[in-house]
């Protein structure tokens, strides 16, 4: 498979010109990629399944949607929330309460389209409305499923959201098994508390997307993803707050949130998904669900929260240009101090906060961002990179002139790391992602929702080893319910100044790769997941069910039986 | 929504099952109507003819058989791949047998099973009519076999996964699915029996409960 050839991948004429050249520090860090994967040329390419319409698109001819804010509600629930099924309640009774109303419509992804697309999302929206969360401020999403029961096509009418990788109790943490079928609602308690207390675990670009076992990229496919952000008294949001504490970011609408998808349509204009158990690659890039749109920015610093959707694919996110990005959060995490990267590495379900100036940029100026990364199989890059300016095209911003002046800073500090104590490490572990009898396999066995592969004893940590077992697969490795650090990378630490040697919630695990993790369990008891975020993978058994317990024998011997989530029969409220 | 439901075939007739009128957005399921239209048509496809080749195999009791026509089309229906020989060591079919149980009146009643054997020149029907009576196969329970490149075809399809040929290659892949709504996922056919039968009953179509009180 040569570079030319794969270049056809995506069948749009390109308008601009790359410049520059790759010189400064690029993030690969702890996900590296290892070796060539690439194999002998014979796969087939998006463009070359039936199934998959060239539209024949323009690049950039529709603007980027901004995704609109979630609103709270202002009357109580009714039925009103029940409270034994939430843990903690009392301790963090909502300050606001949310509805969402999952539907199907229609949607444009691209004005060159003679279709609209049936999508599902929340109140109409795809994404979903992005929340904005407050540390310190519980709140309350209640959930409806009005999707269509007699759907026909990939998706199961029936959710359950994940709200990655929100600090909140198994019940409001959207497990696989908890689904929500089409006339029932379920209520997600998410108490924005940092774990075990430390405002040094604060969060802050978290995403929320389906969980349905067994359906997980069908439905995220359809549409079911959304941001999820946290605020607190230095991230404020607020590029103006006078505060001493604030870190005075670009705010606003110099804050933006884009999550990628790639997606391929039929001929009918309606989503179209393989049935690949390696993962599928669609044919167009999508952003904010729109294909390749345009963002006009102004000369001046922006917050850009880069979010890789999936399904399967991974990107080397570049900007044609001599630009670098100067990046402030790893997978939702402020770094302790901002690093400066030509181009920024993106597996599936993983974050990057980043700073853009363009304020040396005239208006009229466009800069493409592309991605470098080479990928013709579901199971993962092929370990290639293409040159500057050679990459696919996902979006262009154009330079418009400036409305007001630019108060946001980037602070040489942002968020310290906690230090890492290895004297709470109560127990070692060992999981290998591999492969087996055609299936998905962690520890040589498929997801076995009535197994329960560790019990972890609350309030303590564990040190976790994650191998690839694989030649030639990549693994996006998710752990729910607590941030981990990275003790090893193939038997090395990292380096103090890689951006990989922070907070993270996804591991990217290449052929090969073996990595230790430091993992804590606070604050709540229950069943929580781990999984390859290939969600393609993670639908054909790639995922292991373990449980944070009163003690290390299970919740039989600790007495405590944590409440489980059960759908609650209901329609929306008038207005909905 | 008139497009969407132009996939219900008359095979939906012979479901069920599935002929269900879901109220959620869609208005009333067309289902009734559907079949009406399709009668005039000799050989309709449903929303994953393209997915499912159409090729002739031969099943275990001696016939042969349009394997999309006949075996998928309509259905909800779980596949796996097989031999006689491989049993040993790979006991898909011992498993499955169990999910047979679970599965029970709905089998040969709207739900399938279909197990395609690897090992077409060892595996004849005669040889997979003794293995589906040793196993307790019902009606509904199909074994698979037929020309070798066929069977091929078949694997690489819908077993194949990208041509890895490892230890245990495709012997524990299960997927299942609801042809007429073209609901398709997989599981490991391993599984415990009841997460399987579960999963053939989480691609029928529900009522909404809510329904009722419109």
């Amino acid at each position: 498979m040569t570079n030319t050839a794969r270049r056809h991948m995506l069948k749009l004429s390109l308008l601009t010109a790359g410049a520059g050249v790759a010189t400064s520090q690029q993030i690969f860090g702890a996900g590296a990629l290892v070796g060539n994967l690439c194999t002998s040329g014979d796969v087939p390419l998006a463009e070359d399944d039936p199934g998959s319409h060239d539209f024949n698109l323009s690049l950039f001819a529709d603007p980027l949607p901004l995704i609109p804010t979630a609103k709270p509600i202002n009357f109580p629930l009714d039925p009103p929330i029940d409270p034994a099924r939430h843990q903690r309640y009392s301790e963090f009774l909502p300050q606001k309460t949310y509805i969402q109303v999952l539907r199907e419509f229609d949607h444009q992804y691209h004005s060159g389209i003679p279709f609209a697309t049936r999508v599902w999302g929340f109140n109409g929206n795809v994404p979903g409305e992005t929340f904005h969360a407050r540390y310190g401020e519980p709140i309350l999403i209640r959930r409806y499923n009005q999707l269509p029961a007699d759907h026909v096509g990939f998706a199961l009418p029936s959710f359950t959201t994940h709200l990655h990788n929100l600090h909140q109790a198994s019940e409001s943490d959207g497990m696989p098994w908890d689904w929500v079928d089409p006339g029932y609602f379920w209520d997600y308690h998410h108490v924005n508390t940092p774990a075990g207390g430390d405002p040094l675990e604060k969060q802050t670009t978290q995403w929320y997307h389906d969980h349905r076992m067994d359906f997980t990229a069908t439905n995220v496919y359809m549409g079911l993803t959304g941001f999820y952000l946290l605020f607190d008294n230095q991230d404020t949001g607020n590029e103006n707050d006078t505060s001493p504490d604030a870190f005075r970011l670009p705010s606003g609408k110099y804050d933006v949130p884009m999550i990628l998808h790639d997606i391929s349509l039929g001929a009918d204009g309606q989503l179209y998904l393989s049935q690949d158990t390696n993962g599928f690659l669609g044919r167009y890039y999508t952003v904010n669900r729109k294909i390749t749109p345009f963002l006009e920015v102004e000369p001046r610093k922006y917050r850009f929260r880069f979010l890789n959707g999936g399904p399967s694919r991974f990107y080397e996110l570049g900007l044609r240009s001599d630009q670098h990005f100067t990046v402030i959060a790893n997978d939702g995490n402020l770094l302790p101090k901002p690093v400066s990267a030509e181009t920024i590495k993106l597996s599936v379900a993983q974050r990057f906060d980043v700073i853009v100036d363009f304020s040396q940029y005239q208006p009229g100026a466009s800069v493409v961002l592309e991605n470098l990364m080479e990928q013709i199989r579901g199971e993962g890059p092929t370990g290639r990179k293409f040159d500057k300016g050679e990459g696919d095209p996902v979006m262009e911003f154009r330079v418009v002139p400036l409305t007001g002046p630019d108060n946001s800073l980037v602070p040489s500090k942002l968020r310290a790391l906690p230090k890492i104590n290895l004297n709470e490490v109560k127990r070692e572990r060992v999981f290998k992602f591999d492969y087996f009898g055609g299936m998905w396999t962690v520890n040589g066995l498929g997801f076995d929702m009535d197994r329960m592969d560790a019990y972890c004893e609350q309030g303590s940590a564990e040190i976790w080893t994650i191998r690839n077992g694989g030649t030639r697969w990549e693994h996006p490795v998710h752990i729910h319910f607590e941030e981990f650090r990275i003790l090893e990378f193939n038997g090395k630490p990292l380096k103090a100044n890689d951006v990989n040697n922070s907070r993270k919630d996804v591991l990217t695990l290449g052929p090969g790769d073996e990595v230790k993790l430091l993992f804590h369990f606070r604050d709540f008891l229950g069943c929580h997941v781990m999984h390859c975020h290939n969600v393609v993978h993670e639908d054909h058994t790639m995922m292991i069910h373990w449980h944070i317990s009163p003690s290390k024998h299970g919740p039989a011997l600790g007495g405590i039986i944590e409440p489980r989530p059960v759908m609650r029969l209901g329609t929306p409220p008038a207005g909905f | 929504m008139k497009s969407r439901r132009q996939f219900l075939t008359a095979s939906a007739a012979v479901l069920p099952a599935l002929a269900l009128s879901a109220c959620a957005n869609t208005g009333t399921s067309n289902l009734a109507a559907a079949s009406a239209e399709s009668q005039s048509c000799k050989k309709p496809g449903g929303p994953s003819e393209k997915y499912f080749p159409n090729i002739v195999v031969m099943t275990h009791t001696g016939r042969k058989a349009w394997f999309y026509d006949d075996l998928i089309k309509g259905k909800i229906v779980g596949i796996n791949f097989m031999s006689v020989k491989s049993e040993e060591q790979f006991p898909v079919t011992q498993n499955l047998a169990k999910v047979q149980e679970l599965v029970g009146d709905k089998l040969g009643r709207g739900t399938f099973m279909v197990s395609i054997t690897t090992d077409p020149e060892h595996d004849t029907p005669a040889v997979l009519e003794a293995f589906a009576k040793k196993h307790g196969a019902k009606d509904g329970w199909i074994f698979v076999t037929g020309k070798p490149s066929d069977m091929q075809a078949l694997y690489q399809k819908l077993g194949s996964h990208g041509g890895y040929e490892g230890e245990g290659a495709n012997h524990h892949i299960w997927r299942y699915g609801n042809e007429p709504y073209a609901r398709w996922a997989a599981s490991h056919a391993m599984a415990k029996p009841h997460q399987l039968a579960e999963r053939l009953s989480w691609v029928e179509v529900k009522k909404d409960p809510n329904c009722n009180k419109a």
